[in-house]
């Protein structure tokens, strides 16, 4: 599954750089074309010329995709096609979310890339890294809830219409994680992976094993408050993939149904 | 919510400040509580198994920092950590009522019968009632301590917010203050997002609403939008922001108003700041329904009190949610939220509440079962929703009589004889005609 999955990205890069940077300029060709065949006449020139005029509105639409995909409005996903919107909403996020500078714990500012880099991966380490705890005087208090026909529900083998319902209930614009696949596409192509999706996900369920790339993540990095000057001013976000996502929504949405036993009413 | 009484009981809130809660969370920890809880080996493999094989790249820039392995922490963004996070601060809601149960804590009432509160947790927004007394805050600070210890959490104390009931000695007040290490700050924060202290001016409380309006309407984005994406961002994102706030809150008219000629002036469409240009349209005629003639945007007056009354109806249907046994302790003892009264000292959210009464009681319709709960006069309770109609001597007799006794209770059905010869004959056919639920 992994390796396919890994394979499919490699060919879409692929064709994406064959085929889709060239957007802007089949665009403007089409324009060119038919301000060249509007002043031509004969039945053979208009049908050239609906032609024409038909595939330059389907780049056009495809333009704008492309934007809407970057813009991240998701309020906007009822609203018409307006590519010069979603591109200063994808040009103003980029302006937002890009980090200019970042001043370490000694308080020394950084502006090159190298310096935050480390900065960074300091920070972070430094936060997940692990602890002694001292546990026993919170745990005994702790009262024991859940009964066995809980624990059947929770661990009951996985179904089909758990994971379809877990993988449309994801927002298909949402960013993807590091392999690079959104919700979307997986919402797309449903029909056709859905189960080898579903069998490699009771594989992984039964042996308890999961594959480390699987669960690998990126963290991006969001501003908080309005002006940044340490990490602590960036939120960190994870992007998981998509289909470690789709196991935790199901393992989720099971636990939702039990969680009333497990805690107190405030 | 509601801090301002004052009385014999002197009482404390904390609000915690609980920094980088999600990332802190200790991995023992989780596995410790979930066995406890009695979560099954399987489940408990299948969770850890998520939670431990993570590493992190960090993007900075587009360029990824790492492999980073970490040793704690939940990740936000998957769906499953909230969840996962309430289990861990179970711990801390185990260790405060153990120590009620001893008697080492004492929760905060609104008045007497009412439940005690002592603590209010939703995800890491945190809040805390102790009585004021020195031996309190020792204990509380205590299981602080202790929940941090297990956990791995860290509550920052000096950036967490105290507010004392006025009748809080001063020196009371400062000994606390130094035991738990609190800079005394009157509860200026926010509790989900919501102010947690209503002041004399709501309007400068609520304010905050306006400046975000405004703030989405002058940013650069939208500044490009076309008239059917104006539409759509109006009524997706502007009325949204509005609409938390709203559902708890009465907001000032003059404040809703502003707001509606902001939205008004960037419907029209001419750059937000200055005042010129033409509105050819009032936000009255606007807000008709489309099918009706207007742009079918919300009058947000209406809409408060709309979102009110759902609370409202929430307190009078589903009387076992915490909300509405304080409430209902509080102003309404012997009564339902339809026949409450404002009472004495009232908070600002139940009178924001209660000024959705008159809708929902308009609204609210009788499901008639045995009946015996509901007078015959002056309830609406027949059919469509209306009241017997005031007429005759027989009216004033029937004051004291419930519903109960139209009713054949053995058959279940109304009891029609009885029904016609009191009433005439149009109401008795309505009366009749008015289903009964068993």
């Amino acid at each position: 599954m992994i390796n396919k999955l890994s394979n499919c990205a490699e060919d879409l890069t692929q064709w994406s750089k064959t085929h889709c940077n060239k957007i802007q300029a089949d665009i403007e060709r089409c324009r060119k074309q038919l301000s060249q065949s509007r002043t031509a006449q004969g039945i053979q020139d208009e049908i050239h010329f609906d032609n024409l005029r038909q595939k330059l509105n389907h780049l056009l639409v495809q333009e704008d995709m492309y934007w809407r995909q970057r813009a991240k409005t998701h309020w906007y996903r009822d609203g018409d096609l307006n590519t010069k919107n979603f591109h200063v909403a994808a040009t103003s996020r980029k302006k937002v979310n890009k980090i200019l500078s970042l001043e370490s714990d000694e308080g020394i500012r950084t502006t090159n890339d190298v310096g935050m880099r480390a900065i960074a991966k300091n920070y972070f380490e430094e936060l997940f890294e692990g602890h002694q705890s001292v546990r026993s005087p919170v745990i005994n208090f702790l009262n024991e809830v859940i009964v066995d026909e809980d624990n059947a529900q929770l661990t009951a083998p996985f179904c089909k219409e758990e994971s379809k319902e877990a993988m449309f209930s994801m927002q298909p614009d949402k960013c993807p994680g590091p392999d690079g696949f959104n919700p979307g596409f997986y919402q797309h192509f449903w029909s056709v992976c859905s189960d080898d999706i579903f069998n490699e996900c009771c594989l992984w369920m039964n042996d308890g094993q999961f594959p480390p790339s699987l669960n690998s993540t990126n963290i991006a990095l969001i501003p908080k408050g309005t002006d940044q000057k340490n990490m602590k001013d960036w939120r960190p976000i994870a992007l998981c993939n998509v289909l470690y996502k789709l196991l935790s929504k199901v393992l989720a949405n099971r636990l939702k149904k039990i969680l009333h036993k497990c805690i107190a009413d405030s | 919510m509601k801090t301002k009484t004052k009385g014999k009981e002197k009482s404390v809130v904390l609000k915690l400040d609980i920094s980088k809660a999600y990332d802190r969370i200790d991995w023992a920890y989780l596995r410790d509580v979930m066995s406890k809880m009695g979560f099954s080996e399987k489940w408990i493999q299948w969770i850890m198994m998520r939670v431990e094989t993570v590493d992190y790249s960090v993007i900075l820039n587009k360029e990824m920092v790492g492999p980073i392995i970490p040793g704690r922490g939940l990740r936000q963004g998957d769906p499953l950590s909230p969840y996962l996070f309430i289990l861990c601060a179970e711990g801390l809601s185990a260790l405060i009522r153990n120590a009620e149960n001893r008697g080492d804590l004492q929760g905060v009432r609104v008045c007497r019968n009412a439940p005690r509160v002592s603590h209010l947790l939703f995800a890491d927004d945190c809040f805390l009632f102790f009585q004021a007394e020195e031996h309190q805050a020792t204990i509380m600070k205590q299981i602080l301590n202790q929940y941090e210890e297990a956990s791995g959490q860290a509550i920052s104390l000096p950036k967490s917010e105290i507010f004392y009931c006025r009748n809080v000695d001063e020196p009371v007040q400062q000994s606390i203050t130094n035991i738990l290490g609190v800079r005394a700050v009157l509860g200026t924060g926010k509790y989900l997002g919501l102010p947690s202290m209503v002041g004399r001016s709501k309007k400068t409380t609520f304010n905050f609403i306006k400046d975000r309006v405004w703030k989405k309407i002058s940013s650069w984005s939208s500044k490009c939008l076309s008239k059917a994406g104006r539409e759509v961002m109006i009524k997706s994102v502007l009325q949204a922001i509005t609409s938390y706030v709203m559902s708890i809150f009465r907001l000032p008219n003059t404040l809703l108003d502003e707001i509606e000629k902001m939205i008004n002036a960037f419907w029209w469409g001419h750059g937000s700041t200055s005042n010129k240009g033409l509105n050819w349209l009032s936000w009255e005629k606007l807000s008709v329904h489309k099918n009706n003639g207007g742009m079918g945007f919300k009058d947000l007056a209406a809409f408060n009190v709309a979102m009110l009354g759902k609370q409202g109806w929430q307190l009078q249907t589903n009387s076992d949610s915490l909300v509405s046994k304080k409430f209902k302790a509080r102003y309404y003892p012997n009564s339902s939220y339809l026949d409450a009264k404002l009472g004495h000292n009232p908070s600002f959210v139940w009178r924001s509440i209660l000024s959705a009464k008159v809708v929902v009681r308009q609204g609210a319709r009788w499901k008639i079962g045995t009946g015996f709960n509901i007078p015959i006069i002056s309830e609406p309770w027949i059919g469509s929703g209306s009241s017997i109609p005031p007429i005759g001597d027989v009216m004033l007799a029937l004051q004291p009589y419930s519903v109960g006794y139209l009713i054949d209770q053995e058959e279940k059905v109304w009891n029609e004889s009885l029904v016609r010869q009191l009433f005439p004959v149009e109401t008795a056919q309505n009366i009749l005609n008015t289903p009964l639920y068993h």
